[in-house]
């Protein structure tokens, strides 16, 4: 073969890729070429476990074309991802990133710079409830027993967490004592480096109750060796019936731990509109809400608008309450 | 209990099974040899390929990765003075000199025996008394768990003879690095100078191989600049002999003591208990000066102490659905998406895969120790490779393990600046160890602390209230407070022994 075919031969193959780009209108079915889903901690977490649940949901339903590589980029609660994404990854239109309110609170104590607004906010995919537990001998046998002790004295009631104070764990017993009229800053949270931890401390009798997501309470909750006092929610658990919640016992406070994805910023209507289609397929597929209901999640989502709206107030409710506990300026 | 055992067995010895246990045993073996790779990462790059398993060869994967580590963990202490775990620091003490002395094949060899010692006790412990043994992990609070680290520290600390004031500035040193990150008492970043990467702390691998293996590279480096590096004796017998093993053996059986007690609870169980067992040994031994010397039970102690403490480990996930540590929580995870929750009521729901676990274990440390065994020979031809060829590989591997943590320029920026920190140490014969489980143990010590005195609304006297946490408390006075005192007592003997003789 010559130079020159070669060449020729080159610019045969630049026309016919300028044509097919040409026939392709814009508005065309956008599909991902390299689909990718940052968790931004270690393996085995909450952000870890959307990344990888997805990516198998869409193995087994064929949603996409090629498998969704899972890449951990931890750091900062999300701090580290979200700042890689907006400066390193603008306008990639195959990248999802995982989220939950623990990254809402990363934003609202002012320990990232960066806030949704930053970035394409896409969807909610399900939620975990979070609770009150104690040991099954303890003296509080409700949450009524459990808000009576705390209105005689704010800090008789020890409770462990799996976070830091001004995130999660925290603020489910802050907004608890909020409620029934107590003071959050008076009351004794002791965190631990995780629910596993917390739970530990709870068992070992070193602190009164625990304040943790269900699905890190249910292997003692089926063995008996612990009571749920309440779900703070409005319906109870599609999983564990049998559970009381906080509004059925008259206490009107919820807090779901969402989990959902957003998307890096620059990136195409069509892009997140593909994105968008996909989930909502995905949350719908059997096959997803057989590993949803295996993690103990519910299923409740949020899309488009709706999911920008609700980050949008989520953040200013959070900034407001972290505020009132000291945890911010 | 022997049914279960022996149905166990049926299950795990199925060729699928064995041979799954065998590549998680080279899996875990490999990634242990790498310095900075752990099974931690490894487990959970091998995830996806998990899911499409039974849950038994699932689990047979996972726990023959994890304990398999450990096996593969003391081959770089031994041959270039860097450990590939944390439960491994202790190891380059007398691992190395012995390598140097022209003994690395005796060294690896009784580092795979002990493992398998200890392994296979500590899973004949778990099958016979592991769920009433879990609920003794229950009674460590922040109080037990501070007073833990504090016995830990004070063993390391009287145990360095003259160096004593040294060695507590390091452990200190140590300490101060384990406060960089998100205060998780108070949620406020220190230390952290706007840097979203340090709000997570500083990794105990990131500082681990820039004082170990940077400066070690560097130190030899210049050796080799200058000619005077110290040519490494041929060994004469690659073999563990007889003696050297009837020797080890007490240690290898009290290191095993140590891991299985420490391993159990949750946090940096492994290397504290290596650090315990080793300083006890120390301690009881007719010669300790031999110590530090490449004395061949300071490979066996630690080796065992940590490979004890894998298999405890398991004990809390199973029984009580509580990890341990890195490694334990990303196979809770993968037991979860398993549709299987580790617990209470794990015998009783999931009893055949529990046993067929345990019988896996028993086969797994029996692979490892056949497969280990012919590599002593081949890892120990290593000492041969001029360091030359050597070093740059070694460089290499360390840089790649760093940088696999969390893909960031930071974190090897950090590598580089200890290396140079361990350089300075080395030189000056300032102890590096100590200065690295002070790191390991900083962050929990700390927040342990803390928790205590949430938990007693500032009173400290929960300390001394709590049994667990006083005997500890005591246990480290007695371990600072009896090296002077018995020197004192030497010295006055013989003061006395030397007046009477000069009356007679």
């Amino acid at each position: 073969m010559t130079l020159h075919s070669l060449s020729s031969l080159a610019r045969n193959a630049a026309l016919a890729a300028a044509a097919l780009a040409l026939a392709t209108p814009a508005s065309a079915a956008f599909a991902p070429e390299r689909p990718e889903c940052i968790a931004p901690a270690n393996p085995g977490g909450g952000w870890d476990t959307i990344c990888r649940t997805s990516a198998n949901v869409f193995q087994k339903t064929g949603a996409l074309k090629s498998t969704m590589y899972v890449t951990n980029m931890p750091g900062g609660s999300g701090a580290v991802a979200i700042a890689n994404v907006i400066t390193k990854r603008k306008g990639d239109n195959d990248l999802l990133v995982a989220a939950s309110n623990s990254l809402s609170f990363t934003m609202a104590a002012g320990r990232t710079p960066h806030t949704y607004a930053d970035v394409v906010p896409l969807a909610q995919i399900a939620a975990e409830y979070g609770g009150f537990f104690v040991k099954a001998d303890s003296k509080y046998k409700n949450l009524g027993d459990l808000v009576a002790a705390l209105k005689a004295n704010p800090s008789s009631v020890s409770f462990a967490g799996g976070s830091a104070p001004g995130s999660m764990d925290h603020i489910k017993v802050a907004l608890l004592a909020k409620t029934v009229g107590v003071d959050p800053t008076k009351l004794v949270y002791v965190p631990f480096q995780g629910g596993g931890e917390a739970m530990t401390a709870l068992l070992g009798g070193h602190t009164d109750a625990a304040t943790i997501d269900l699905a890190e309470a249910s292997a003692q909750l089926e063995a008996g060796k612990i009571r749920c006092l309440a779900l703070m929610a409005e319906k109870r658990s599609s999983k564990y019936k049998d559970l009381p919640t906080t509004f059925e016992q008259g206490v009107k406070v919820k807090f779901d731990t969402w989990r959902g994805v957003y998307m890096a910023p620059g990136t195409s209507p069509e892009a997140v509109q593909f994105w968008s289609d996909t989930l909502k397929k995905m949350v719908a597929s059997p096959e997803w809400n057989t590993e949803r209901e295996k993690l103990g999640w519910e299923p409740t989502t949020r899309f488009g608008d709706e999911f920008k709206a609700f980050v949008k107030e989520e953040h200013a409710s959070y900034k407001a309450l972290l505020k009132e506990l000291g945890f911010a300026k | 209990m022997f049914d279960h055992l022996i149905n166990g067995f049926s299950v795990a010895l199925q060729p699928l099974n064995l041979l799954i246990a065998l590549l998680g045993s080279v899996i875990g073996t490999v990634i242990g040899v790498l310095p900075g790779l752990g099974p931690t990462a490894t487990i959970a790059m091998l995830l996806p390929l998990v899911f499409t398993m039974s849950p038994v060869a699932a689990m047979i994967m996972l726990t023959s990765i994890y304990y398999g580590a450990m096996y593969g963990g003391s081959t770089t202490s031994i041959l270039v003075n860097i450990p590939g775990e944390s439960a491994s620091v202790i190891t380059t003490i007398d691992g190395h000199k012995m390598a140097m002395q022209g003994r690395a094949g005796p060294a690896l060899a009784i580092a795979a025996v002990s493992s398998f010692v200890a392994g296979t006790l500590a899973v004949v412990v778990l099958t016979m008394v592991g769920r009433p043994v879990a609920s003794l992990a229950l009674r460590f609070g922040p109080a037990e768990f501070f007073s833990l680290m504090f016995f830990g520290l004070a063993t390391v600390a009287s145990l360095a003879g003259a160096q004593v004031g040294k060695a507590i500035v390091t452990t200190v040193m140590g300490l101060m690095i384990a406060t960089v990150g998100i205060d998780l008492v108070s949620g406020a970043p220190r230390f952290t100078f706007g840097n979203p990467f340090l709000q997570d702390g500083i990794d105990f691998i990131v500082v681990a191989m820039g004082v170990f293996a940077i400066s070690e590279i560097v130190v030899t480096a210049k050796e080799v600049w200058e000619g005077t590096r110290p040519q490494v004796v041929q060994a004469g017998n690659v073999w563990l002999s007889w003696k050297d093993f009837r020797y080890s053996l007490p240690s290898i059986f009290r290191g095993s003591f140590f891991g299985f007690l420490m391993g159990m609870l949750p946090g940096a169980g492994a290397t504290l208990s290596t650090f315990v067992a080793y300083n006890v040994e120390k301690r009881l031994a007719r010669n300790p000066e031999l110590y530090g010397t490449g004395d061949i039970r300071g490979v066996a102690c630690p080796e065992a102490a940590n490979n004890a403490a894998s298999g405890a480990s398991l004990i809390p996930l199973l029984s009580l659905g509580i990890p341990g540590g890195g490694a334990t929580a990303v196979m809770l995870g993968a037991l979860m998406m398993l549709d299987i929750t580790p617990g209470p009521m794990m015998f009783d729901k999931h009893g055949a895969l529990l046993w067929a676990l345990i019988a896996s274990m028993y086969v797994g440390n029996v692979l490892l120790l056949v497969l280990n065994w012919p590599m002593v020979n081949v890892f120990a031809r290593i000492m041969s490779v001029p360091a030359r060829y050597l070093m740059p590989i070694v460089l290499v591997i360390c840089t790649v393990g760093v940088w696999s943590l969390s893909s960031s320029s930071v974190d090897l920026v950090l590598t580089g600046a200890a290396g140079v920190l361990g350089y300075y140490m080395r030189r000056q014969k300032w102890p590096i160890e100590p200065l690295v489980l002070g790191l390991i143990l900083g962050g929990r010590m700390e927040s342990s602390y803390r928790q205590a005195l949430i938990i007693s609304k500032g009173s400290p006297t929960i300390f001394f209230e709590k049994p667990i946490s006083l005997v500890l408390l005591l246990g480290a006075l007695v371990f600072l407070a009896l090296p002077p005192i018995l020197a004192r007592m030497k010295k006055g003997r013989a003061l006395v022994e030397a007046l009477e003789g000069g009356e007679a």
